[in-house]
């Protein structure tokens, strides 16, 4: 009686030490991306984030009794307090001042109207209800909850990347050295410890790649690909650019396999090319809705929409493969300087594996697809809204997350020694402990 | 024909031989020949803000005084100059054109030149050259000496042709290299006007290449000591690539130290029984303290025979911190190849971004790339090193040497180019992305020729 429990633990045991060492290198980064981002998250105050974060709040704090913001729609009283009281980085506060009273949305930026009512409502039901839930936990406020939440979409897209390259066969080592840049960098800083539409952007854009992968290898079928296209469109709309990078991939391979006489089926390129048609579908369809919803005709403008000129298009190409990474929110007392070869490391893993491709290479038609996806995204995306919307405003270099997993993916097949995962991995080290400084130091400077 | 000429190939087919195998040096030159003078002739007198007055003056002094001192006042001719064409971004200064030249004092800096740090050998040759190229083409000299820097630029794209040729490089990756360099920011800057930047490419090459065939053991390393100690006449820059090739060598050094079998000082490398050891170290280090060593003399010989007591004073000096040095580890590998100046105002930087990804996909990726049985262990290790530590080394090494810091321009680390440049080659196997990389550079060399017509029509 007293053996047969001692042998189930140590069998029990033993196989959580198989897994252990067997995926040793993703849950070192999950250890990491948690602590990491944890500490930086419960180290901010209540100022916003400059991207947009004023608009999600308000947004989440209706979803319970509203359940969706409307178009032409202001900002309740609790979102008007905090930017009276609390303002955003790095402007500060703004509009009317601190006070206990009632506020008016007049006084603010955008005359009060909330323009996060451009998103479907289904990512603010899940950062409200999970962050809740976060919130339950002693000393976590409710506004910590909603940013702790990030967190789950930053571990569950590393999850998927370390998926991507056990796929690919790419080592621990390079995996470990990337993603810890990737967790390191100041995209993940702004994108993960405030409450970001991009955080859910990175998991569903290595998830749509993973689906894509995985049909090539004929391990996985169409559908879950179209499903998770349409949920993540409606989370938002640049997942469209991910499933642009999958299809691109899938044709290029048919292309590549008809060319070298290997059997290619077309069959392959109807998943993803559907996928992309029901995403559209989607995206077409949430906008004719938003319009029936809406509650004034005052109108958002940012006052930063222009026409598409030739050099904003020009500028655009390099966008995401120079920016997406290493650029976060101009803030005067970030050492930007630290970051800057972060931002190198997509740019290695993508240039590089191009200018080594040779034909019979292990995956010619994904290094192919995402050196396309990574210059071409940015500016087919602002001719896309040009089109779309009749004007342009310069398309954030965070936009290009969602097709990140596929850059990132070229830097590990790069790395072929352990001095390298050493050095970008302990650099990756330093640049986080900079990062928790840093959070610090804003919460000193914006009270 | 002469004896040790092929007698059965005539003339013709001989060099059809030679152009069938080297074409891409041929074009290479051609191009940089067309595209830099076109450059120099289209900008007009109009000056380069990077201290192309100082060097114009010097030059036009020499055949009355030999070299510049410290305290010396600018010319009568580079003040008019001043007056009347000006620099670029800042147009003219000092005293209105039709009254120039006005007195020193009227002019930046009091009118005080900053040219004596430099020895005089590359203004002579500037000077002889130039003149030469001015009566042949019948130009105004101005042009002739500015044209000479297309010759040091020529000359440096030879030499880095028989380096990358000593490797698999294929035709078309080193003719898309070769553009890269032609194309970037730094050749516009650096050989379309009179610069000092511009002979240290060609130093950085030679260097390069005397240390690689020093390391197949089949020159002697005093070749390296005695192109540094050249070099350092030119520009104390120099002392980066000598810094490279040090770390090269010392690298080989440690990485053949276990399969070396000891005895004593006069020590035989394992793969070469005809070279010592120890001369992996001493070579490269006797070098060093030679580009140090030989600026400081100059500097110590100029300050001994001032014109006047008065000094410039650039005011971009300040006292080095640990926060200073950070920046400097990512200068040369980030932006020497495409910082020129700040003229995003004319022809906007991400033009030219990718420019400097080839640089940092090729260095690092050599870097990522390098497994523990390649042959260029040592090269790709020291290079990467270099690019990494040459800024901030030179930094401390001001600091130290001249009490003051100033950030460490970009166009300082040229002479490392080279060396990074073949990491491209390293890395660069695909022939269509060649072509793709080619054909981009020849763009930029139309936004080249277009921006110095800019500038001709604007400041000239």
């Amino acid at each position: 009686m007293t053996t047969a429990p001692r042998a189930l633990i140590a069998h029990a045991w033993g196989r959580v030490e198989r897994f252990a060492i067997g995926h040793w290198s993703i849950i070192t980064v999950i250890l990491v991306a948690v602590a990491y981002m944890a500490t930086v998250t419960l180290l901010h105050d209540q100022t916003m984030s400059e991207r947009d974060e004023w608009g999600f709040l308000d947004y989440i704090a209706k979803v319970y009794s509203q359940g969706i913001v409307h178009e032409g729609e202001t900002y309740g009283q609790a979102a008007l307090q905090q930017m009276a009281c609390h303002g955003i980085i790095p402007h500060g506060v703004l509009g009317a001042a601190c006070a206990s009273g009632q506020l008016d949305p007049a006084l603010f930026p955008y005359q009060g109207v909330n323009s996060a009512a451009a998103y479907p409502p289904f990512q603010f039901w899940f950062t409200r209800v999970a962050g809740d839930a976060i919130a339950l936990l002693p000393g976590v406020s409710p506004l910590a909850g909603y940013r702790l939440v990030g967190i789950l979409w930053l571990s569950g897209g590393l999850i998927v990347l370390y998926r991507l390259a056990r796929a690919l066969r790419l080592g621990h080592g390079p995996f470990l050295a990337v993603a810890l840049a990737f967790v390191a960098s100041p995209l993940a800083y702004w994108s993960f410890s405030y409450v970001s539409t991009d955080a859910a952007s990175w998991f569903f854009g290595a998830l749509i790649l993973l689906l894509g992968v995985r049909l090539t290898q004929g391990r996985g079928r169409a559908w879950p690909l179209i499903v998770i296209a349409v949920i993540a469109t409606l989370v938002k709309v640049t997942a469209i650019l991910a499933l642009g990078l999958v299809l691109v991939y899938l044709v290029v391979r048919y292309i590549i396999r008809r060319r070298s006489g290997r059997p290619a089926a077309a069959a392959l390129i109807w998943g993803p090319a559907i996928a992309l048609a029901a995403a559209l579908a989607a995206q077409i369809a949430w906008m004719r809705l938003q319009p029936l919803l809406r509650v004034s005709d005052t109108g958002v403008d940012q006052g930063i929409s222009y026409g598409l000129t030739p050099p904003a298009l020009l500028q655009q190409f390099s966008n995401f493969l120079q920016h997406t990474m290493g650029t976060g929110i101009d803030v005067s007392v970030a050492q930007t300087y630290l970051y800057l070869p972060l931002g190198w490391i997509p740019i290695v893993g993508v240039v590089g594996s191009i200018f080594l491709l040779r034909r019979g290479s292990r995956d010619v038609a994904l290094t192919i697809a995402v050196a396309i996806a990574a210059v071409l995204a940015a500016p087919v995306m602002a001719v896309v809204f040009q089109l779309v919307t009749g004007s342009y405003f310069s398309i954030p270099p965070r936009y290009g997350i969602v097709i990140l997993p596929g850059m990132l993916l070229m830097a590990m097949q790069l790395i072929r020694n352990r001095t390298t995962v050493w050095i970008v991995s302990g650099y990756a080290l330093v640049v986080m402990v900079y990062g928790i400084s840093l959070s610090a130091e804003l919460a000193r400077l914006y009270p | 024909m002469s004896a040790g000429i092929d007698m059965t190939r005539s003339s013709g087919q001989r060099a059809r031989m030679f152009l069938a195998r080297h074409w891409p040096i041929v074009v290479l030159v051609a191009v940089a020949v067309v595209y830099l003078s076109t450059v120099v002739l289209v900008h007009g007198r109009t000056m380069s803000p990077i201290d192309e007055w100082a060097y114009l003056d010097y030059i036009s002094k020499l055949y009355s005084q030999g070299f510049v001192r410290e305290g010396e006042t600018y010319g009568e001719w580079a003040r008019t100059l001043m007056s009347c064409s000006g620099q670029v971004m800042y147009g003219t200064l000092g005293t209105a054109c039709e009254f120039a030249p006005g007195p020193p004092a009227d002019y930046p800096y009091f009118g005080l030149t900053s040219g004596s740090a430099y020895p005089p050998v590359q203004f002579w040759i500037v000077r002889v050259v130039g003149d030469g190229i001015a009566l042949l083409l019948g130009v105004d000299p101005l042009f002739g000496w500015r044209l000479v820097g297309v010759l040091w630029f020529c000359a440096a794209l030879v030499v880095i042709y028989v380096i990358l040729r000593r490797f698999p490089v294929s035709n078309a990756a080193i003719l898309a290299i070769g553009m890269v360099l032609i194309a970037s920011p730094l050749a516009f800057w650096s050989y379309g006007w009179v610069s000092t930047d511009g002979p240290i490419l060609f130093f950085g090459a030679m260097l390069l290449w005397l240390a690689i065939r020093y390391l197949a053991g089949e020159i002697s390393g005093w070749w390296t000591v005695g192109v540094a100690a050249v070099g350092a006449l030119f520009k104390v820059t120099v002392a980066l690539p000598v810094g490279l090739v040090l770390l090269v060598l010392v690298t080989a050094f440690i990485l053949e130290a276990r399969r070396t079998t000891w005895t004593g000082i006069g020590t035989r490398r394992p793969d070469q029984p005809h070279r010592r050891s120890l001369g992996l170290i001493g070579f490269p280090v006797l070098a060093g303290v030679l580009a140090v060593v030989v600026p400081v003399v100059w500097m110590r010989f100029i300050a001994s025979i001032p014109a006047s007591a008065d000094r410039v004073d650039q005011g971009i000096s300040t006292q080095l911190e640990l926060g200073n040095l950070i920046p400097q580890l990512w200068n040369f590998l980030g932006y020497t190849l495409t910082t020129g100046l700040q003229w995003d105002s004319v022809i906007p930087q991400y033009l030219y971004a990718p420019l400097g990804w080839a640089v940092v996909a090729g260095v690092l990726g050599a870097a990522f790339l390098l497994r523990r049985s390649s042959p260029h262990r040592a090269l790709v290790i020291g290079v990467v090193l270099a690019a990494f530590l040459a800024a901030p080394v030179m930094s401390i090494a001001f600091q130290l040497l001249t009490g003051s810091y100033f950030y460490m321009p970009s166009r300082y680390g040229i002479g490392l180019l080279p060396a990074f440049l073949l990491l491209v080659a390293f890395v660069l196997r695909n022939r269509f992305v060649s072509w793709l990389i080619t054909t981009y550079c020849v763009g930029l060399l139309g936004l080249g020729i277009a921006l110095a017509w800019t500038f001709g029509q604007n400041y000239g």
